[in-house]
């Protein structure tokens, strides 16, 4: 049975990146970067644009059967990482190839998403069994998530964790199995957080924690909190946000909302929250909508890995979450995220076509 | 058909989502809607900075609007350390500021604000932003230039670096000199850099214009002569005024040794006070004025009386006083003349104690003349209840008592403006931005102190001085001159009597005596070479003031002078002796019957004066000031075309200070060629290759 395009997600999704492409204009002023950084987001967009009309031809069924296939080179792209940073130290979380550069985190977190979908299609009632559902996708899951971890990458792991947890609850798996998963989920990342050294510089911070260090922690947050509550409801105009002028760290990426809400004032943040929330509703319709189990999850998860990413950032641009250095889909500047958001979003709008 | 399980857990899942996005909107609502006025106002304090916008302080000039004292556009570098490369830092911002090395690399390793260098001028301002040094910011404020280097450096004081007068007239008129700051508000971003964006400010309002009365050339000459006299006698100071006797306005008011008004901290306090008004001496001869004008006015002699003066030595309450050359009878016009103490003593005896102190009240000694300068002081003059014995005789000749330069020069000058004593002027007007007079100054009578039938019969005194008295030294061919020279012991610091073998010397005297224009004051204090009395020392040093201030082209003074001149018989065309060696000039003025009379040191006559073409009287004189020596005279050369080694050996030898940039030949030089040297001069000299 053949169904309509969904026009409403595929407005949202014009919307949202149409706004990115805006303030990629308007951060790259802030930043004097001139208008380098709007024509590379508009190559970008373009290239994703392309993406999303690929996806859309070649559909969800047909690309989700290739997740399991593209699970092992996902995972040495992920390897190679490490093995640059092994060599040269420091954080490595791209690839640069010339002009481009590419995020192998995020390819990681559209090919999980996937395969999590192919896996939980093809078992069935056979996920509420611990040893031939539960435990081979959570290892499969487990080392991907790892190795982002180790980049380190955590922000990105926990999203991504989240994403897929979300993905399994959906997918019926046991709930003591799921209370399980998230109690050692989090026990890891407790002891991840301090190992790596980010409770001192993120977390405590946020929690009232008060010498130098904790202070400049703190001072970015509160940056995007003076640039969101600086707008107002109107905000000052569009182009016109001071906080962009090096106040706020990542102006392009991580805080683009807070230069949203500075510049477009509340009723602009209060735009993004709908196109989201849009965003999600429609992907859920399309899920509960779908004629068998595959699209159905892969519905989901794609619809998730926006809807997560999308709390996430908004949460630690209002102060309520540390610093994660996750990326607003289709807003933020950044190739990759955008590519994979508009690449799943081409999947959706090819699942929309196929309702029960 | 997708199993209800899934559906069911679906569901839950947007429940979780939905509760995640509420939870959000509320918090935006709670920072956007809620705080948004704490977060508005953070936002503008954060980002937004106050300016100083310096104003421009006003210009100090002379009355021929030659420029003192002014301000130029300065460039100032500060740093907020740690940052940048200190040593690298420290070590060039060293060479061209005034901070040694090691002292700005230890403030450069402390954390906080730090000047690098202020007040640096548009070339090394050029070379400092070339060095693009991590950290170092630029700001603009003006600096503080005296193009005449150090002429008047006493009596225009100076500022610190901020730009607030210290001293001198850079502090008493400060309130018209500094101008009114304004402010501005920037927008700045999260590095220190500029938004730009319009914003508020107040511009500054710049600071009003002081003209002086001093004569920046007459002010040079009386410095140039002071310091020449202090040399020749190898004398610890001098000081001189030079002044209308009939306004008060002070034309010259010189103090050396000198201090330079850019690095006023490497002198000594002394060296930079005014001294003509904050230091007082005990006046000896010069003094004698008050006695005398007191017995004229009360008519206790008359000036052909006769007095005995004892053969030179003479005993008053214990005291014994003498008189330099030992006299017997002499006329009260001849005790005046020839400064005999003895019979000055004689005459106040018949005066009293107490009319001798109200005409040294009087004449203004004893207290503050009130001239427009900081710092002034009363001198010391005690009253009769205080005096001992032979304080009457002692106060007659001018010990016992002190005071300062310009209270005895406005002594004097109120003998030539005939018996009117004035308020000494420093000021002509107070000038606004556009040359709009904010403020003019008129002379100012203060009160009558001998009628001028008295004054008439002082001055004839004075006149006898030069003419066959203790003053000959200071005879001007073709002017009547009147004035009155004074030798005192100096007495021991701390009291108890006089230093052996320490004399103040002095001569203050006025011309033309029929019409009085112009007096001229001489101090030397210690003169240790070529005799100790004022007649020997400050007399030819007021002669040779006063010719050269007459000899001033355009000098209002002058014309008449050299009118009067000419009325002498024979009369000498002076001719051209500049350029040559000294022995030649020489050689032609004898010729001539003129005498040649040499000042300065050099190989070849710069200046000369009176100039040629003029007419001086036979057996008259010709001064002639010799290059080399950094004494002003003769003008620039034209150097241009020359290689810099060579103009510079040629600035070298006219005395000019010199600066150089570039290299090769000379292609521009600044001031240009036919511009006059004086002291300090500095020519700036740029070259190609």
């Amino acid at each position: 049975m053949r169904g309509e395009l969904d026009r409403v997600l595929l407005a949202v999704v014009v919307a949202l990146v149409a706004l990115g492409t805006v303030m990629a204009y308007s951060t790259g002023l802030g930043m004097g970067l001139g208008s380098t950084l709007f024509k590379k987001h508009l190559a970008k967009a373009a290239l994703g644009g392309i993406g999303m009309l690929i996806a859309y031809k070649l559909g969800c069924r047909r690309i989700s059967s290739w997740a399991k296939g593209l699970l092992i080179p996902m995972d040495i792209l992920l390897l190679g990482l490490l093995a640059i940073k092994a060599i040269h130290g420091g954080t490595v979380r791209w690839y640069k190839l010339g002009p481009f550069s590419l995020q192998p985190s995020e390819v990681a977190k559209l090919v999980l998403v996937l395969y999590v979908a192919d896996f939980m299609a093809r078992k069935g009632e056979g996920l509420r069994d611990l040893r031939r559902g539960v435990l081979p996708i959570v290892v499969v899951c487990g080392v991907s998530l790892a190795l982002i971890s180790l980049e380190p990458d955590l922000g990105t792991t926990v999203a991504l964790g989240t994403i897929l947890g979300g993905m399994l609850f959906v997918g019926g798996v046991r709930l003591k199995h799921i209370l399980v998963m998230v109690s050692a989920a989090f026990v890891t990342l407790i002891v991840v957080v301090f190992v790596f050294g980010y409770g001192k510089t993120r977390v405590l911070p946020l929690l009232g924690k008060d010498d130098e260090e904790a202070r400049r922690a703190r001072y970015q947050m509160e940056q995007s909190l003076v640039a969101l509550g600086g707008g107002g409801v109107l905000g000052r105009g569009l182009g016109k946000g001071i906080q962009k002028h090096w106040f706020l760290p990542e102006p392009h990426t991580d805080f683009v909302f807070s230069v949203v809400g500075e510049e477009l004032g509340f009723l602009g943040t209060l735009g993004i929250l709908g196109a989201f929330v849009l965003y999600g509703l429609r992907g859920i319709n399309i899920a509960r909508r779908a004629d068998e189990t595959r699209t159905f999850f892969v519905a989901v998860g794609l619809t998730l890995m926006v809807e997560v990413y999308a709390l996430l950032n908004i949460a630690v641009a209002t102060g309520v979450l540390p610093t994660t250095g996750l990326p607003l889909p289709f807003v933020s500047y950044g190739g990759t995220s955008l590519v994979v958001n508009l690449v799943g979003s081409g999947m959706l709008l090819d699942a929309s076509r196929r309702m029960g | 058909m997708i199993p209800k399980v899934h559906r069911r857990r679906l569901f839950l899942l947007t429940l979780l989502l939905g509760a995640c996005w509420t939870g959000l909107a509320l918090r935006l609502v709670q920072v956007q809607l809620g705080d948004n006025e704490a977060y508005a106002s953070r936002l503008e304090r954060q980002s937004q900075l106050r300016l100083k916008l310096p104003a421009r302080r006003g210009d100090i000039l002379d009355r021929k609007g030659h420029i003192l004292a002014l301000d130029l556009e300065g460039f100032s570098y500060y740093i907020f350390a740690p940052a940048g490369d200190p040593y690298r830092t420290a070590r060039l911002f060293s060479e061209v500021g005034d901070v040694p090395y090691y002292v700005l690399l230890s403030k450069l390793r402390r954390k906080g604000f730090v000047w690098l260098a202020r007040g640096l001028g548009e070339r090394e301002a050029i070379a400092v932003r070339r060095w693009k040094l991590s950290g170092v910011r630029e700001y603009k404020e003006f600096r503080r230039a005296y193009p005449m280097g150090d002429v008047a450096c006493q009596v225009l004081g100076y500022t610190d670096v901020d730009g607030k007068g210290i001293e001198g007239a850079e502090l008493e008129f400060d309130e018209y000199l500094r101008g009114r700051s304004g402010w501005a508000l920037r927008r700045r971003n999260g590095r220190g850099g500029w938004i730009p964006e319009d914003l508020p400010m107040r511009p500054p309002r710049d600071g009003a214009d002081i003209v002086l009365t001093l004569d920046a050339e007459v002010q040079s000459i009386l410095e140039e002569e002071l310091k020449a006299a202090v040399e020749r006698h190898r004398a610890r100071s001098g000081m001189g005024i030079v002044m209308v006797p009939r306004t008060g306005e002070v034309l010259a008011m010189a103090n050396v040794p000198k201090f330079d008004p850019k690095h006023p901290e490497d002198y000594h306090m002394w060296t930079r006070k005014n001294r003509t008004i904050t230091d007082i001496y005990e006046p000896g001869s010069t003094f004698k004025i008050v006695t005398a004008a007191a017995a004229l006015e009360e008519k206790v002699i008359s000036p052909e009386d006769s007095l005995f003066c004892e053969e030179g030595a003479f005993l008053v309450a214990g005291g014994r006083f003498r008189d330099a050359h030992p006299y017997g009878w002499l006329t009260f016009r001849e005790v005046v003349e020839l400064s005999s103490n003895i019979g000055t003593i004689k005459i106040a005896e018949k005066l009293g104690k107490g009319v001798l102190y109200r005409y040294a009240r009087a004449f203004g000694f004893g207290a503050e003349t009130g001239i427009d300068l900081p710092g002034e002081v009363k001198g010391i003059l005690r009253p009769p209840s205080a005096w001992s014995g032979r304080s009457l005789a002692s106060i007659a000749v001018g010990q016992e008592v002190s005071v300062t330069a310009i209270q005895m020069a406005c002594a004097y000058a109120a003998v030539a403006n005939g018996g009117m004593l004035m308020r000494p002027q420093i000021v002509l007007e107070v000038k606004g931005v556009g040359g709009k007079v904010l403020k003019r100054m008129k002379p100012e009578p203060l009160r009558r102190v001998i009628s001028e039938e008295t004054a008439r019969k002082l001055v004839e005194f004075l006149e006898g001085v030069v003419e066959r008295g203790t003053g000959r030294e200071a005879r001007i061919p073709g002017a009547r001159v009147a004035g009155k020279t004074g030798t005192a012991q100096r007495p021991l610091e701390g009291g108890g009597g006089y230093a052996p073998g320490e004399f103040v010397a002095s001569f203050v005297g006025f011309l033309p005596a029929e019409d009085p224009e112009l007096l001229c004051l001489v101090v030397i204090d210690t003169p240790k070479e070529g005799g100790h009395y004022g007649g020997q020392v400050a007399a030819p040093v007021f002669r040779r003031v006063v010719e050269r201030v007459l000899s001033l082209p355009g000098h209002p003074l002058s014309k008449r002078i050299q009118e009067m001149l000419k009325r002498t018989p024979e009369m000498v065309r002076v001719p051209d002796v500049t350029g040559l060696p000294p022995d030649e000039a020489l050689q032609v003025l004898s010729g001539i019957g003129v005498k040649g009379e040499v000042q300065g040191t050099g190989g070849v006559v710069m200046r000369q004066y009176p100039e040629p073409g003029c007419e001086v009287p036979e057996g008259g004189r010709v001064v002639l000031t010799l290059g080399g020596g950094g004494i002003s005279g003769g003008k620039l050369p034209d150097l241009k075309g020359l290689t810099l080694r060579e103009a510079m050996r040629r600035l070298k030898a006219l005395g000019v200070g010199v600066r150089m940039y570039g290299s090769g030949r000379v292609v521009k030089q600044s001031p240009g060629a036919g511009v006059e040297v004086r002291g300090g001069t500095v020519c700036i000299l740029e070259g190609r290759r």
